[in-house]
């Protein structure tokens, strides 16, 4: 019989013996499962290998059933069976299993894994078989397991790798709040240690990066209007509808903001979209039509032929800087602070203690 | 034997170390800890503890910390945040939790108990939605009458507000604005929000 499909069945009889020692012999559920298990490795000594065992519809019986016993109430003492198989299970002196039973689980779920999946993984199932190895029974393996920590290490350096991906994908997004949120995941990630206070900092942190993602996403819109209509009238041409958008954004955002056009291409926050994210996506064909090669180029030719021509007549507008303000986390702040408030949110301190 | 009773204790006593590294996320856990300690003390050997612990459970109770800790954490978070509905389905799962006595009440019910809950998904609609709103509004205030893209500012807002009334039974222009997951999303002062709202309205009102 394969080894791990051995250990695996061994645990299942481990259990099923304690049960055993405290419930009647004639427990309908004991009985039922005790049944199975014989037929399970019965078909397991005939050559059945780890998967028709494992998707067998016995297994998955017995696993319900070891769950069900569980929570049945001890039978009187006088009721209760002996556990004559206990030692069929492997079991070393005083009942405690051997440390392969505790660790037939990790054999199992690491022969599952995926070839890539069981390359990357190898370093920690290598380290709990180690720890298998020196451990004399199931308690010595569970502790030392605990004391070792690669369980927690399993959990949390997956998550410390996404954030280092996700941060160097992020360069080409330019995005402040995704840099914010996958440094402090690295750093916050590193410095915790137990498994409550990593998801504790994950659920927080991704709730804030949420809010500041999709403000972010706002304030470019909003920022980015005038820039916009002129667009609208580069690419759809100077319909009444695009000139008609285009002259009362331009009234509607110094009543609102205080912004005029150059105010625009004077925040941080946008010309970061702008260079690194907008121009990037300026068609070749357009550029070599204007003759335009930057970002700075295309700014001027929206200004001078997509813009200005078509508010020549207009009543003029007034910039206002005091009333350019946002609001973030519950605070107003001076809309050209944008980036850096982004790059270091003002967050709620939210701290359990 | 009393190798391996020794160790045991260690087991508790080692988790108990990792968790008071952060205690006020780990309350249920350091209590649990700390009851098995106790009972490996009172039992005093290996076999009575063993034999305690079938009898009380099969340490159910652990299983029942740690849930605890994780939800109790949770509505923590959403507490702070505001995020009302949230919260409300973190404590429903607690109120299963300590009524649960065995490994598979305790995992039925809360297994039962997502079968129906819809409060976060209710209230991520809700958020998800404030957002397409305000643009549209923003929108709105600048195109021009009978322009397409009134039309389509018109047809966006009455589809995320359609969402945003189907998620939250008291959606209105002042619930977006007093409601802090929804005010923590957008952009504006409460004077610059002054200047939409007639927007708002007007639309809203003609339908």
């Amino acid at each position: 019989m394969d080894s791990t499909l051995k250990q695996m069945l061994d645990g299942f009889s481990f259990s099923l013996n304690n049960y055993s020692n405290t419930l009647s012999p004639d427990n309908e559920k004991l009985m039922r499962a005790k049944e199975l298990m014989a037929s399970l490795t019965e078909k397991a000594e005939a050559g059945a290998d780890m998967v028709s065992i494992s998707t067998d519809p016995d297994f998955a019986a017995v696993g319900m059933l070891l769950g069900e016993l569980a929570s049945e109430p001890p039978a009187p003492q006088e009721e209760r069976a002996s556990a004559p198989q206990q030692s069929q299970a492997g079991s070393a002196a005083g009942g405690v299993p051997p440390a392969s039973i505790a660790a037939a689980g990790y054999h199992m779920a690491f022969d599952a894994l995926p070839a890539g999946a069981q390359e990357k993984q190898s370093k920690y199932y290598q380290r709990i078989f180690d720890i298998e190895a020196a451990s004399p029974d199931a308690v010595h393996f569970n502790t030392m397991l605990i004391e070792d920590g690669v369980l927690f290490e399993m959990s949390r350096e997956p998550l410390i790798e996404s954030a280092r991906e996700t941060l160097e994908k992020a360069e080409d997004v330019h995005s402040p709040t995704v840099n914010h949120q996958q440094s402090l995941a690295e750093e916050t990630y590193a410095a915790v240690s137990t498994v409550a206070e990593l998801e504790y900092c994950g659920t927080l942190m991704a709730e804030l990066s949420n809010v500041e993602h999709e403000w972010d996403g706002m304030f470019i819109e909003v920022m980015g209007l005038l820039p916009a209509c002129a667009q609208a009238i580069e690419a759809f041409g100077p319909t009444d509808e695009n000139v008609g958008k285009l002259r009362n954004s331009r009234r509607f955002m110094a009543e609102i903001w205080g912004i005029i056009w150059d105010d625009v291409f004077r925040d941080n926050r946008y010309l970061l979209f702008w260079n690194r994210v907008f121009w990037p996506r300026v068609p070749m064909e357009k550029r070599q039509k204007y003759d335009v090669h930057s970002a700075e180029g295309w700014r001027d030719l929206l200004k001078e032929k997509f813009y200005d021509p078509y508010i020549m007549d207009e009543p003029s507008v007034e910039h206002y800087p005091s009333r350019a303000i946002v609001s973030l986390w519950g605070k107003e702040y001076s809309a050209d602070r944008t980036l850096s408030l982004l790059e270091d949110p003002p967050r709620p301190l939210i701290s359990r203690s | 034997m009393s190798d391996t009773f020794e160790m045991q204790k260690r087991y508790f006593t080692s988790q108990l170390k990792q968790f008071r590294t952060r205690p006020a996320l780990n309350r249920a856990r350091i209590s649990d800890c700390e009851y098995y300690i106790e009972m490996l003390e009172d039992t005093g050997t290996l076999e009575e503890f063993m034999a305690r612990i079938r009898e009380t459970g099969n340490m159910v109770s652990t299983a029942k910390a740690e849930s605890s800790d994780r939800y109790s954490n949770r509505a923590f978070i959403y507490e702070q945040l505001g995020q009302e509905r949230k919260v409300e389905a973190d404590r429903r799962r607690l109120d299963l939790i300590d009524a649960a006595s065995t490994h598979i009440e305790l995992a039925q019910s809360l297994e039962d108990f997502e079968q129906d809950n819809r409060l976060e998904f209710l209230e991520n609609q809700a958020i998800m939605a404030v957002g397409s709103i305000i643009r549209a509004v923003f929108h709105l205030a600048t195109d021009p009458p009978g322009s397409g893209a009134r039309t389509r500012n018109l047809a966006n807002l009455k589809a995320y507000w359609k969402l945003f009334a189907e998620a939250d039974p008291e959606a209105s222009w002042e619930r977006l604005l007093s409601y802090r997951p929804y005010r923590d999303r957008i952009i504006f002062t409460d004077e610059q929000l002054a200047l939409l709202e007639p927007v708002f309205r007007e639309v809203r009102n003609n339908g």
